[in-house]
């Protein structure tokens, strides 16, 4: 990056991929991909999280709300406030569509 | 990308990125290099356009506030009604001098685009 990408109260787009997600108890998650932005608001309307596979390899990819991610200095990356899994067993992030 | 980058109401950050600007008279202004959240309440804040080169001078970043820009799908790019005058006299920083982005300087950036602050919406 030649900008400066963070401040206190703003992060560029091009930081937040990439960056790590961690579960509360620090178990590391996944990768932030990409977030969606809503083209007439300017609102982010999820971020693209991959969970599982190996080094973003097989990983799958998942719609995150942006208010369920909370950035932790210490470990360098996103907590995911939210469990993976709903009470019923059921995936709590509903899949994002991949194209190779 | 990995994933689906564009569907009828999202556009996705990695797909911003690089979008060329232009103005209404259809002359390029330059591209889209990053895009800044604001941290509290996920919202995009600023396009942070590059416009590279300009009077031999290196490449410079002009935060636009996201309201300033429209997306064109004809031309594929996203337009503003700005000339290069306007440009050169809006606020703009180097790779080498960042602006403080404090509060002052970006009320200073909406004031001169004339447009709502965003952090009041």
């Amino acid at each position: 990056m030649e900008h400066k990408d963070e401040t206190a109260s703003l992060i560029s787009i091009g930081k937040v991929s990439g960056t790590d997600v961690y579960d509360t108890d620090g178990n590391h998650l996944g990768k932030v991909e990409d977030v969606m932005i809503e083209k007439t608001t300017g609102k982010i309307a999820c971020a693209i999280v991959t969970f599982g596979g190996l080094l973003g390899i097989g990983g799958t990819f998942h719609q995150v709300p942006w208010h369920g991610l909370v950035y932790d200095a210490r470990q360098g990356g996103y907590v995911l406030g939210i469990p993976l899994t709903q009470s019923n067993g059921e995936s709590a992030f509903s899949p994002y569509v991949a194209v190779a | 990308m990995d994933v689906k980058d564009e569907t009828t109401n999202l556009i996705s950050g990695d797909k911003v990125s690089g979008t060329a600007v232009y103005n209404t008279a259809s002359e390029k202004l330059g591209s889209i290099h990053d895009v800044m959240i604001d941290k509290r309440t996920g919202k995009v804040a600023y396009a942070v356009m590059s416009f590279g080169g300009f009077l031999g001078m290196g490449e410079s970043y002009h935060p636009l506030p996201w309201s300033t820009l429209n997306y064109n799908v004809d031309q594929g790019g996203y337009v503003v009604n700005l000339n290069r005058e306007q440009l050169e006299g809006a606020p703009h920083y180097g790779a080498e001098d960042s602006p403080r982005w404090d509060r002052d300087y970006e009320t200073r950036v909406h004031d001169y685009y004339r447009a709502p602050y965003y952090w009041g919406m």
